[in-house]
């Protein structure tokens, strides 16, 4: 099977997949408590008038799949339907937060793999030396910070304290938004580094001990070439599938930081959605988060390909 | 051009001492094997001699290379010397090379200088043509997209990019097939020649190492016990641990009426120091060999011995078992009841839909008679393994009939995995006799069964890891006993153990066959071993019976080219 072929299979799948997610978000609908009609009612008075256009607008005499169908049209059309509190147009709403949301968990990953990386290398390579140890100790103590708490402490220390960032907001400009994003961004690493170094450390260590290695320094290489070339692109597989699970897990578990933070993100959006039963965001946000998912899951995918050359040239048969 | 000198070298891991005092030295462009079984240290002395080490052993003692001192000198200066002072080569070609780079950028990334992207290909085909790979377009495939014998040529370029004084090949050619192991030797002694290089030759094989090297070390339990010209050595060892090797070595000339392995296990270093290490297996020992650890002795030119007793003993130390006289008595009997019938055998596999089969079996017929000892040779990719696994029901054939009479059982080649080491040797017993056929006579007992292939009763309440690999092949084989099978099928089933226990197990095979009546079928790449054991050989090649025949006559008078060529490769017997 070729890259190309593979690309293509992947592909396919996301869209099935994409289909299969959109089918139970828009379920949700169905399945939340209450009728369809109060639910798209919201705060508005039931006049009987307002209740004829909802059951119009919704088409919610026509049977389910049929409701489906329009919704998933509108949806393909960017439709997203509007707030059943605000009225706003949904779309709006999201691309509105998308970006902090977006930056926060691209921000926190780049910190987390940046960090990680050099210390899964050297705490898997010098297993049980003096610097194992500190970067263990460090991995479980991030692992078993509650984000909130930590958040909390990085904005005494950092913000109030030392007055060295932002206490509150998300900034207008790119730069700006760097810089008031990075507080929030480091509470979110602190766990996916954990995480990140706690994998590597544990591939690092099988890696280290394989022929090719003892070659390697056999041959007299550099040790940044060993360090790069032969340690960590063997080990990488591993922690490329854990790095976009957390990615694709910091999206949605923006939300604790971003509430710590006030920042008004996707993950805020989502909480009070889900607070005032706002059936038409949650169905977008969920469907959004289910494709980031997915996405991120293809990127990996391909990123295999472009790393593992075992993938992109099977063991011919003869 | 440098010289490796190595002078009382201790190797330990945490104060437990591996390699003791080892004392060698390898002038320039000289060719020299370090012999010994598992667990002898040869492979920490290479490493040592290379500077690496694997982290957590120390080394003590010196190792002097081209007058620098190498024990204690800093990674950054060790690096300048590796690859292009001295090269290592490892065992397994396959995992020696990085999966993730090209065999061309292996190649690339060892050379001297940096050379522009034109003159870098040029040098990286020169290179492959060096070791033998005339194809340029190898340089562009991954280790996995070639075979064996292609990676340990790509290794060997590889390591010698650098153009190093001194190459150190630990067992280089152990994992491959016999024709391309002679194949991979002859060029290594070509290259050596070529380049006026000196070799270090790490092998557990004494006909390799007469085969390849002026000189030959013996090792045993991390002391060097014998030294002498490769010759001298086969002619006259002077250590009863040498001789003893010899002695269980199989020939592929003849049939020895017995095979004498060395009794009892190889200890751990640690546990002999003060005395002479091989004083727990050694029938000549004496109070002074528990005593003191021997010195190195002279006994003749270039000839060292470490034994207390060498000049008492040295017309006593065993020989090889003459010849047998004839045909064992087994193969005699003419025709006979056949045990397992197969005809038209074939089998393919579809590695995917688009593509065609892959062939492993091509339509094969072959009959086991009652009692009979068939060997099947053949190298890796000949089929041997997908007959056996067809015969014992594991893989079902594409086309064909096989009928086998009774039980037929497995003896394979890793003992260290076909046991259940969560369950006792006595519970496997128990569990095997569980499934013996009824047949009116009383079942024999755990105890019998051990007694059968030579392990004492108590053997019974000990775990898998408690045993040596040759006690784990002996309980595989009692296991495969317990059922009663009519048919042994033995997969390589003493390819993984050291030439002393080998010949134990080859032997205790031989008597199962003669005294119990269960036919055997021996699958080897090993000519020499198949000759101990079998009474009628089958030479397998891409999936078709290419001859077959007594043993004696096919491996005296082999018709077809394929078994000219296999004997051919096996090793020299310079010892016999």
């Amino acid at each position: 099977m070729s890259a190309l072929a593979f690309t293509l299979r992947r592909l396919g799948a996301m869209v099935l997949l994409l289909l299969v997610l959109s089918f139970l978000c828009f379920a949700l609908l169905g399945l939340s408590p209450g009728s369809p009609e109060q639910l798209l009612l919201g705060t508005r008075p039931a006049t009987p008038e307002l209740l004829a256009t909802l059951r119009a607008e919704n088409h919610l005499d026509e049977p389910f799949l049929m409701r489906y169908w329009y919704w998933i049209e509108g949806v393909l059309h960017l439709d997203l339907g509007k707030s059943v509190q605000t009225q706003q147009n949904v779309l709006d709403m999201i691309v509105e937060r998308l970006p902090i949301t977006a930056t926060l968990a691209l921000y926190s990953t780049l910190i987390a793999l940046v960090v990680a990386i050099p210390a899964g290398l050297i705490s898997g390579s010098r297993r049980s030396g003096g610097t194992d140890r500190a970067v263990t100790f460090a991995a479980l103590v991030s692992i078993s910070a509650p984000p909130f708490a930590l958040g909390l402490l990085l904005l005494y220390g950092f913000a109030v304290l030392l007055g060295w960032f932002p206490v509150y907001g998300a900034g207008e400009t790119f730069i700006e938004m760097v810089y008031h994003l990075t507080l929030p961004s480091l509470t979110l690493a602190a766990g996916s580094a954990a995480v990140i170094v706690r994998q590597l450390r544990a591939t690092v260590i099988d890696v280290i001990g394989k022929d090719f290695m003892t070659f390697a320094r056999a041959r007299g290489l550099s040790p940044i070439r060993i360090q790069v070339v032969y340690l960590l692109r063997n080990s990488s597989l591993p922690m490329l599938t854990m790095s976009g699970l957390l990615l694709s897990g910091s999206l949605a578990g923006a939300v604790v930081v971003e509430q710590a933070f006030g920042l008004a993100g996707v993950g805020n959006l989502l909480v009070k959605a889900v607070g005032q039963l706002d059936i038409p965001v949650v169905q977008a946000l969920a469907l959004l988060t289910g494709a980031a998912v997915i996405l991120i899951n293809l990127l990996v995918d391909l990123a295999y390909l472009a790393i593992d050359p075992r993938l992109r040239h099977p063991r011919s048969a003869t | 051009m440098a010289d490796l000198s190595v002078d009382r070298l201790t190797i330990s891991h945490r104060g437990e001492t591996l390699v003791r005092e080892v004392t060698l030295r390898i002038g320039a462009g000289e060719t020299v094997a370090l012999v010994g079984e598992s667990g002898s240290g040869k492979s920490l002395t290479a490493r040592a001699a290379a500077g690496l080490l694997p982290d957590g052993l120390t080394a003590r003692g010196s190792v002097v290379f081209d007058g620098r001192q190498l024990i204690g000198r800093p990674e950054r200066e060790l690096r300048t010397l590796r690859g292009r002072r001295i090269g290592l080569l490892l065992q397994d070609p396959f995992t020696m090379l990085n999966p993730m780079l090209t065999a061309g950028t292996h190649i690339a990334e060892t050379l001297p200088r940096a050379l522009g992207r034109a003159a870098r290909r040029a040098e990286v085909t020169r290179r492959l043509a060096e070791v033998g790979i005339t194809d340029p377009s190898v340089a562009d495939r991954y280790p996995f997209q070639l075979s064996g014998g292609m990676c340990q040529r790509v290794a060997m370029a590889a390591a010698l990019a650098g153009d190093p004084d001194l190459l150190i090949a630990d067992e280089p050619t152990t994992a491959l097939d016999t024709t391309v192991q002679r194949e991979v030797l002859d060029l290594l002694t070509r290259l050596r020649e070529s380049r006026g290089m000196g070799l270090l030759l790490i092998t557990h094989d004494l006909r390799v190492a007469f085969d390849t090297c002026d000189r030959v070390l013996v090792m045993y339990a991390g002391s060097i016990l014998e030294e002498a010209p490769a010759a001298r050595l086969a002619e006259r060892a002077g250590h009863p641990y040498t001789a003893g090797l010899l002695t269980a070595m199989p020939s592929v000339r003849h049939r020895r009426a017995t095979l004498t392995g060395i009794p009892g296990r190889v200890p751990r270093a640690a546990e002999v120091a003060g005395r002479c290490v091989f004083t727990s297996r050694c029938g000549h020992a004496d109070d002074r060999c528990g005593a003191s650890a021997p010195e190195p002795r002279p006994v003749g030119a270039g000839h060292l011995v470490a034994c207390h007793r060498q000049a008492e003993i040295a017309g006593l130390l065993s020989r090889p078992s003459p010849p047998a006289e004839k045909a064992p008595a087994t193969a005699a009997s003419g025709p006979r009841p056949a045990v397992a019938r197969v005809s038209g055998l074939r089998k393919e596999y579809r590695v995917r839909r688009s593509a065609p089969p892959v062939v492993a079996l091509g339509g094969i017929s072959l009959t086991i008679g009652d009692g009979e000892s068939v060997g099947l040779v053949g190298e890796s990719g000949s089929g041997k393994s997908t007959l056996s696994r067809c015969l014992l029901g594991l893989t079902r054939p594409t086309a064909g009939t096989i009928a086998v009479d009774g039980v037929a059982q497995c003896v394979f080649q890793d003992p260290y995995t076909s046991l259940n080491p969560a369950h006792t040797v006595g519970f496997a017993l128990r569990e095997a006799l569980g499934r013996r056929p009824a047949d009116g006579e009383v079942p024999p007992s755990e105890a019998d069964l051990l007694d059968l292939v030579g392990l004492p009763a108590e053997y019974g309440r000990r775990r898998p890891v408690a045993l040596s690999g040759g006690e784990r092949q002996r309980v595989a084989i009692a296991r495969a006993l317990a059922v009663r099978p009519r048919l042994l099928i033995c997969d390589e089933p003493v390819a993984a153990l050291d030439v002393s226990v080998q010949a134990q197990v080859l032997e205790l095979l031989r008597r199962v066959n003669r005294e119990l009546g269960t036919s055997l079928l021996f699958i080897t790449h090993d000519l020499a071993v198949v000759r101990q054991v079998t009474d009628r050989l089958v030479v397998l090649y891409h999936g078709e019976i290419v001859e077959e025949g007594p043993t004696e006559s096919v491996l005296d008078r082999p018709g077809h080219a394929y078994t000219r060529r296999l004997l051919a490769s096996a090793p020299q017997e310079t010892a016999v």
